[in-house]
C-alpha cells in the first residue's frame, strides 16, 4: 500500500540535512508501529521514498514522502500514529493513497517555487530589486557549483520582489527542477550578494509531472 | 547578556555557515523542555566533546532521566562546540547554551561535567570560559553555578581540583537527589554559595577538593593530605547503588547523524574478574546484575519509544551475565517481533562458548573483538586474565566457522617486566589466527590487530608500576610490525606521546591543575582528538609550570608512597592492590570473586555481601 504524505519541514528541523530526514522518517514510523515493506537486497532497508531533497538551511510547505506499507491502513490511522510520532518540525498536512503507480516520481520534476524573506534592516530592498533586474536582463549567468560550472540563468524561471514592507523584504523564485537541471535559491541570492545568515528560505511546493 | 529570544533568532540566522548545524539546536524526540521558571533547581549536564560523541554517553542520559523526573528540578544538556561554532559564539560574545531552553550555562543553579577520560579536561576548562565563568574555583563568585564533576576520571580528580567546585565520586542515581535536596534547602534559606559548597561535603561520596591540604617536598613526593575542614573525615568514599535502579527507556533519538545512535540498556555493573591493569573493574565494584524480566521489558519499552534500529547490551563482561543464555534467547526472539540488530560488547574468550554464538545465529555478522590483552600465558597470568592459548585458538574456530569474517584483536605492551621477546609474541600469535582464517575461511577473513601501551592507571594494581619509555614502546612495535609484514593483518598503534600524555594526567596531582590552565591558554583542546592534539603545547605548559610530567609516570613508587589520589577511596584496600601487585610479579592468579573472597576490602568497607548484591537487582 503506497501512501502519499504532504508535511512541512519547519524552523526546529531547519538544520537538518537531507539523509538524515530519511533516518527521522524511518523512526518515526517505527515509533508509530507502522510497518513498511523492506527492500530486496543484502542489507533491507524500509521503502520510504523522499522524492526531492530539501536543502539544509530551509524550510519546506507541502514536501512529499512516499510510503510503501507493508500493512492495509487507514489513512485516518496512519495520520493519527505519526502526529505523534514524528519529532518536532514535521507537521503533516495531507495524505493520498498513489495507487496502480510503480514508478518514482524523483525524476519527473519539473519546477520549484520559493520564498526568500530578507531583514530590510540589513538587505536594502529597492537595491535588491535593481540587482535582480539587472540579473535577469543577463543572458547566461556562469557559476561554479561543487568544482563544476554551470549557467545558472536558464534555471530561473522567474524572479520577483513582490513585498517591501517595513521590516522585510520578499522575493519569490519560479527555479527549474528537473533532476540534471535543478536550480537552487541559495546560488541565486549569492549571485545578488546577499549573505545566506540574512535569508530565511523557504520552499513552497515541487511541481512534477504524473 | 542577550535574551533567550535573541539567541533562537541568531542561531537561526547564523547556523547556516556552521558545519553540522544541527549540533546547536536541540529538539530531539524525547527532549525533555520544562518551563524554565517552573522549578526550583536547575542543572546543566555538560559532557566536554562534541555532540556527535557526547549524545550516547549513558551516565549523562541516566542523570538526565534522573533528574527530570523531579517536578522542583529540571535538567538541560551541554556538549563542546567545534571550533567553527566556538568562533560564532565568541566573535558574537554569546555564552555557551542549553540545547533545552536555550539558556546560558551561567544561569544554572548547577553546571555538571561528566568527565570519563582525562583527555576532556582542557575541554572542560575552555566551556567554563565559554560560559563566560571564572576558571579557578577559588575566583568565582555568588552568581556563578557550583561546578560539579564525576566520572571515571575523577577518581583521581587531583589534576583539576583547582577547577572543580565538588566531585562525585563514584555512581550518581541516588547522590543526585541528596545534593538537589541540600541546594535546594540553603539556596532558599538564602545562604551563600561558598557554604553551600562545604555543606555539600557532607554527602558521602562528595569531594570538596579546597577542604584539602596537600604537603609536598621539593621533589614532589606528598608528605600529607589533610582535610582541613572537617579533619574527623580523611577519606572520601565512593558511592554506588546498591540495586540498579530501572534502566532509562526513553531514549532521546538526534535529529542528525551521531556516534553509537541506539539503544543502550545496562545488564550488569561492575566486574568479577579482577584484571590487575583495569581500573574499570576495581572502581565499579561490587558486581551487580539487572534482572532478565527488566532488561527485557527495558529493551522492548526503548525501541518502542525511540524506534531505534539497534540494541546494546551493556556491561564490563557480558558474557559473565549469569543468565546470559536464557536472556539472549528472549532478547533474540525480541528483535525478529520488533525488527532491531543487537550487539554483545565485551565478551570474554573463556566465558564466551559456542552455545551463546549459536544463539546468535543467523544475525548479521559485524566485527568480533577479541581482548587478549598480552601473548603469552605467563604474562596473562601476570595480569591475572588466564586465557590458555587453546582456548583463545578454539574461540577463534568458533567465530570463524559461524560466520564472522572480521577479527579484532586487543593487546597491550608495557606490562612489568615484558622484553622485547614477549612482545614479539604477539606477531606470532596473530599469525597464528591467520593460520586459522586460512584453514576455514582460506584467508577471507580480515584481522585487525590493536596494540596499546598499558597505563598504569590509579586504583589497580599497576598503580605501583611505571609507563615504559618510549624507545622500548617503539622498538617493540617495529618487531612486531617487522613479523606481520606482508601477512595481510592490518595493525593500529596509537601514537606515544598521546598515551604519555594520558597517562600523566591519569596519576597526576594538584600542580597539574597549572599545568592544564597554561596548555589551554596555548590552545590545547579536543586533546582525544588525534588532529588536535599537539604534544608541544604540553611539553611548554610542563616547562612553564616547572613540573617534569616523567616524574608521574616512570617513577618506581614504594608501597609506602603516599599517592595523589590516596584520599578517595573506591572501596578496595590499598593492601590488597599492593598484594595484587606483588602476586602479579610472582605470577599468582587471584581467583574470579564468584569463585571465593580474596578480601578486597568492598565487602567491609560497606558493610555488604557481594554475592548478595550481585543479584539483588
Amino acid at each position: 500500500m503506497r501512501v502519499r504524505i504532504f508535511y512541512s519541514k519547519g524552523i526546529p528541523l531547519k538544520f537538518t540535512g537531507a539523509l538524515d530526514l530519511q533516518a527521522i522518517w524511518q523512526r518515526s514510523l517505527r515509533r508509530a508501529g507502522l510497518s513498511v515493506e523492506l527492500s530486496q537486497g543484502f542489507h533491507p532497508q524500509p521503502k520510504i521514498q523522499l522524492p526531492f531533497p530539501l536543502p539544509l538551511g530551509f524550510t519546506g510547505e507541502n514536501e512529499i514522502i512516499d510510503i510503501w506499507f507493508s500493512q492495509d491502513f487507514t489513512l485516518d490511522e496512519i495520520r493519527k500514529k505519526l502526529e505523534t510520532s514524528v519529532p518536532d518540525g514535521i507537521e503533516i498536512q495531507s495524505l493520498e493513497p498513489i495507487e496502480g503507480q510503480k514508478r518514482s516520481i524523483a525524476s519527473s520534476a519539473t519546477f520549484a517555487d520559493f520564498n526568500v524573506f530578507m531583514d530590510s534592516s540589513v538587505v536594502n530592498c529597492s537595491d535588491l530589486k535593481h540587482s535582480l533586474d539587472l540579473l535577469l536582463l543577463r543572458q547566461s549567468i556562469i557559476r561554479e557549483r561543487n568544482n563544476k560550472q554551470y549557467d545558472l540563468r536558464p534555471l530561473i524561471i522567474s524572479a520577483e520582489i513582490i513585498d517591501e514592507a517595513q521590516d522585510h523584504c520578499h522575493l519569490e523564485l519560479r527555479l527549474s527542477a528537473h533532476p540534471s537541471t535543478t536550480g537552487r535559491p541559495d546560488e541565486v541570492m549569492k549571485e545578488l550578494g546577499v549573505d545566506l545568515a540574512n535569508c530565511e528560505i523557504e520552499r513552497l511546493c515541487v511541481q512534477f509531472d504524473e | 547578556m542577550p535574551q533567550r529570544i535573541d539567541i533562537d533568532k541568531f542561531l537561526d540566522r547564523h547556523l547556516i555557515n556552521i558545519q553540522k548545524p544541527g549540533r546547536y539546536t536541540g529538539g530531539e524526540y524525547n527532549q525533555i523542555k520544562k518551563d524554565w521558571t517552573s522549578v526550583d533547581i536547575r542543572i546543566a549536564l555538560a559532557f566536554p566533546d562534541i555532540y556527535d560523541i557526547g549524545f550516547s554517553n549513558l551516565g549523562l542520559a541516566i542523570l538526565y532521566d534522573a533528574i527530570n523526573r523531579r517536578s522542583d528540578a529540571l535538567a538541560e544538556r551541554l556538549y563542546a562546540p567545534w571550533p567553527d561554532m566556538e568562533a560564532l559564539l565568541r566573535d558574537h560574545y554569546l555564552p555557551l547554551y542549553s540545547l533545552e531552553n536555550r539558556r546560558s550555562a551561567r544561569a544554572f543553579d548547577i553546571l555538571g561535567f561528566t568527565i570519563p577520560y582525562e583527555t576532556l579536561y582542557t575541554n572542560v576548562l575552555n566551556m567554563l570560559d565559554l560560559a563566560d565563568i571564572p576558571l579557578r574555583s577559588n575566583q568565582r563568585s555568588n552568581d556563578d553555578p557550583i561546578i560539579i564533576a564525576g566520572g571515571h576520571a575523577c577518581f583521581n580528580p587531583e589534576p583539576m581540583s583547582a577547577f572543580i567546585d565538588a566531585f562525585v565520586i563514584g555512581e550518581g542515581e541516588e547522590v543526585i537527589y541528596e545534593i538537589i535536596d541540600l541546594v535546594k534547602a540553603e539556596k532558599s534559606l538564602g545562604v551563600e554559595r561558598n557554604e553551600i559548597i562545604d555543606h555539600l561535603s557532607q554527602i558521602d561520596g562528595i569531594y570538596v577538593p579546597k577542604h584539602y591540604s596537600v604537603k609536598m617536598d621539593e621533589s614532589g613526593m606528598i608528605k600529607e593530605i589533610r582535610n582541613t575542614y572537617d579533619p574527623e573525615k580523611s577519606m572520601i568514599k565512593k558511592r554506588f547503588v546498591r540495586k540498579l535502579p530501572n534502566p532509562v527507556t526513553k531514549f532521546l533519538v538526534p535529529n542528525i547523524r551521531t556516534v553509537q545512535d541506539r539503544v543502550v540498556v545496562e545488564i550488569m555493573r561492575g566486574c568479577s574478574r579482577g584484571c590487575r591493569f583495569c581500573q574499570a573493574g576495581m572502581i565499579t565494584r561490587p558486581v551487580r546484575e539487572r534482572d532478565p524480566e527488566m532488561i527485557i521489558q527495558a529493551v522492548e519499552e526503548s525501541v518502542k519509544s525511540t524506534g531505534y534500529e539497534e540494541v546494546s547490551l551493556l556491561s564490563l563482561s557480558t558474557s559473565d551475565y549469569s543468565q546470559i543464555k536464557p536472556l539472549l534467547n528472549r532478547v533474540n526472539a525480541l528483535s525478529k517481533d520488533l525488527a532491531f540488530e543487537f550487539s554483545l560488547p565485551s565478551l570474554r574468550i573463556e566465558s564466551f562458548s559456542g552455545d551463546l554464538m549459536r544463539e546468535m545465529e543467523g544475525k548479521r555478522k559485524g566485527n568480533f573483538t577479541l581482548a587478549p590483552e598480552a601473548a603469552t600465558e605467563n604474562t596473562r597470568q601476570s595480569i591475572n586474565k588466564p586465557i590458555s592459548d587453546e582456548d583463545l585458538f578454539t574461540t577463534v574456530e568458533d567465530i570463524f566457522r559461524m560466520g564472522w569474517r572480521n577479527l579484532k584483536l586487543y593487546f597491550m605492551v608495557g606490562f612489568p617486566g615484558e622484553t622485547i621477546q614477549d612482545a614479539e609474541r604477539i606477531a606470532d600469535l596473530c599469525l597464528e589466527v591467520n593460520r586459522i582464517n586460512k584453514h576455514i575461511l582460506k584467508g577471507r577473513g580480515k584481522i585487525h590487530v590493536s596494540v596499546n601501551t598499558l597505563i598504569p592507571k590509579p586504583h589497580t594494581a599497576f598503580q605501583w608500576s611505571i609507563f615504559e619509555q618510549k624507545d622500548s614502546v617503539l622498538e617493540k612495535y617495529q618487531a612486531i610490525l617487522e613479523k606481520l609484514k606482508r601477512s595481510g593483518i592490518k595493525v593500529d598503534w596509537p601514537d606515544y606521546d598521546a598515551a604519555f600524555f594520558e597517562a600523566v594526567l591519569s596519576r597526576g596531582d594538584r600542580r597539574l591543575s597549572d599545568v592544564i590552565e597554561t596548555a589551554w591558554k596555548l590552545g590545547a583542546k579536543f586533546d582525544s582528538w588525534h588532529d588536535f592534539f599537539e604534544y608541544p603545547i604540553w611539553e611548554k605548559a610542563f616547562q612553564s609550570c616547572g613540573i617534569d610530567p616523567g616524574n608521574y609516570v616512570f617513577r618506581d613508587r614504594k608501597d609506602d608512597e603516599i599517592l595523589p589520589w590516596e584520599h578517595i577511596s573506591s572501596g578496595v584496600i590499598k593492601k590488597y592492590s599492593y598484594d595484587e601487585f606483588l602476586r602479579s610479579e610472582m605470577l599468582q592468579l587471584t581467583r574470579d570473586c564468584r569463585d571465593g573472597c580474596s578480601n578486597c576490602g568492598i565487602q567491609s568497607a560497606y558493610a555488604i555481601v557481594c554475592n548478595d548484591v550481585r543479584t539483588a537487582g
